[in-house]
């Protein structure tokens, strides 16, 4: 028993060859069937849903182990996990710091404004950040935060579909487009039957695989080199120092990391989201504290990827010359594990993905459907159609983001200015409307407005002239240039001018929602 | 009589998410990867069995629910 587990997790130090990487296609193919078969009959179960709070936000009934389940699914990605071991592989630990910060902010965010996002949603019935703003500015101001908080789910989902349709292709066998539609298909099919409710819950379910996926990942990179020990003194004997030195990156880029993943979660639409689903305020706090501090799945990618370059300068580990570092995860599991578990790390992997994509895929429905349609058709016709409402959403969203994954071919640049622009935009009107009554309505759009359109300026030009959006032109970074225009542009408008009548400068201050009944 | 042991476990499981961090980032803090290595190692196991055991509680507690609507219609 014990010699044949040993047998399972063993590692090949040469790659096994196009007659293994068929096996591992076969019975991973197998496994998908088994899977999608379990998603559908969750999906079924969930299919008689009534209300837009059923379909969209999960009945606000989300309990603390589905969120932290679905949550750690939802935020590690295909980047998260190939992408990142392929930057241990080749760059060592430094670039952690880019989850890192996250650990910091995302709590800070739910402890400070989880319950009071719960409750508030509850009380005024939000689905959306743009709600929120809404309820202090008015309704003027939902159209440009619509733009602004759309952007960012639709081009992840598209990256994810992206990122399935490239699995697809290079571990089970399918073409490119093929793959894309097939991953879009699942995602798709799951989320417009049973809404929130089955989204969250395959996420747990595909959560639940790439955890084990991520744990054997690293075990089977520890066993290439003969145990923990011997892994540990390999990383200090084979890799060079700067691999192992967390304080090795360009300190210029932490600050754009500070701001851009982690400052930005006090303005994510996605958190907004999760907050509001929470089954109760505690929940929305605790749930989302625990998943950013207590669980560190980000670091197995660096870890691994480390523990592989070191096998490759050990020459434990043959992945041939010239490897292309985001290629590194899928090779070693798909070319150097045993058919069993190769197959299920490349299921895992695909679970990554799609549990990724549905979540933001949820996540741009319930913007589109809560600050696009509803307006549009009137408060009265959209409350007789939640359902097929939200099922229009999600098809929506998840055809912009077939269309980007097919026809963008800069969707990583995008991403980075549409997460840019979400920041720079929205950061100082959100935390006026929070703690500043003085604000006006015309201080929060033109800052929205201007904050966005000054981030996005400075990226392009940024990316014309030093080939990415996300580069530091000058010194300074898209979001240090939108902010500073935003906060300028906020403090000196409002100062001008006086509150509109249908603003509630009251309304969404922090220290009025954190109490649970509102001070009369 | 469950509730004080509720307590108590929501008391100690506060004490290990918070531990868990600090040691996370000290050992980040000081560059020190076995460390690291070691406490993800240890540290992941327990978190993914308590994610599958309290999710599959809520989950069928949530299909039970969905069950009994559709049976009430």
């Amino acid at each position: 028993m014990g010699q044949h587990a040993a047998d399972v997790l063993s590692v090949s130090c040469a790659a096994l060859g196009p007659g293994h990487r068929h096996q591992v296609m076969l019975l991973s193919w197998v496994l998908v069937g088994i899977l999608l078969a379990v998603f559908a009959r969750i999906a079924l179960r969930f299919s008689r849903l009534e209300s837009s709070s059923d379909f969209l936000l999960m009945g606000r009934g989300i309990g603390f182990w589905l969120f932290f389940g679905a949550y750690t699914g939802a935020s590690i990605g295909g980047a998260s996990l190939a992408g990142f071991t392929g930057t241990g592989f080749s760059e060592g630990i430094a670039t952690i710091w880019i989850l890192v910060v996250s650990s910091f902010t995302v709590p800070l965010f739910a402890w400070l404004f989880g319950p009071a996002l719960n409750r508030f949603g509850r009380r005024y019935d939000a689905y959306t950040l743009a709600d929120f703003l809404v309820h202090r500015f008015g309704e003027g101001i939902r159209r440009p935060a619509l733009f602004l908080t759309f952007i960012r789910p639709t081009f992840i989902t598209g990256l994810q579909f992206l990122a399935v349709g490239t699995l697809l292709r290079a571990g089970f066998g399918l073409g490119r487009t093929a793959g894309i539609l097939a991953g879009a298909l699942i995602v798709l099919a799951i989320s417009m039957i049973g809404g929130q409710y089955s989204a969250i819950t395959s996420q747990w379910l595909q959560a639940l695989l790439q955890g084990l996926g991520m744990i054997l990942f690293l075990v089977a990179a520890l066993t290439l080199h003969g145990g923990v020990s011997e892994g540990i003194r390999n990383l200090h004997e084979l890799l060079p120092a700067a691999f192992l030195d967390p304080w090795s990156m360009d300190f210029s880029i932490l600050s754009v990391w500070i701001l851009s993943m982690g400052v930005f979660y006090f303005v994510d639409p996605w958190l907004f989201q999760w907050a509001y689903m929470a089954r109760n305020e505690q929940t929305s706090r605790n749930a989302l504290v625990v998943a950013s501090v207590a669980a560190p799945w980000g670091a197995v990618s660096f870890l691994g990827g480390m523990l592989l370059a070191a096998g490759v300068r050990g020459g434990l580990l043959d992945l041939g010359t010239g490897i292309d570092p985001d290629l590194v995860y899928l090779t070693f599991l798909q070319d150097h594990l045993a058919t069993p578990v190769a197959a299920f790390l490349l299921v895992s992997f695909l679970m990554t993905v799609l549990s990724c994509a549905s979540s933001f895929l949820m996540n741009g429905a319930t913007i589109l459907q809560t600050d696009l349609l509803t307006p549009v058709l009137g408060r009265e016709k959209a409350a007789r159609h939640p359902i097929l409402l939200g099922r229009l959403s999600v098809a929506v969203t998840g055809l912009l983001g077939i269309a980007a994954a097919l026809w963008v071919p800069v969707l990583v640049p995008l991403w980075i200015i549409g997460q840019t622009l979400t920041m720079a935009g929205l950061l100082f009107p959100v935390m006026a409307a929070w703690f500043w009554p003085r604000a006006t309505a015309a201080g929060a759009m033109a800052s929205l407005v201007s904050g966005g359109v000054g981030g996005f300026l400075w990226a392009m030009a940024a990316w014309s002239r030093m080939g990415s959006a996300n580069a530091l032109w000058h010194g300074l970074h898209a979001a240090h240039v939108g902010l500073g225009i935003s906060l300028a542009v906020l403090v000196g408008v409002s100062l001008m001018t006086t509150h509109a009548p249908d603003e509630r400068p009251e309304a969404t201050l922090w220290s009025r929602l954190r109490l649970r009944k509102e001070a009369p | 009589m469950r509730e004080r042991t509720a307590r108590l476990a929501a008391r100690l499981g506060w004490m290990a998410v918070w531990i868990l961090f600090a040691l996370f980032n000290l050992f980040l803090i000081t560059g020190n990867i076995g460390g690291l290595l070691r406490l993800t190692l240890l540290s992941l196991p327990p978190i993914w069995i308590l994610t599958v055991i309290g999710g599959t509680v809520e989950l069928r507690a949530l299909m039970g629910h969905a069950a009994k609507e559709r049976s009430d219609r």
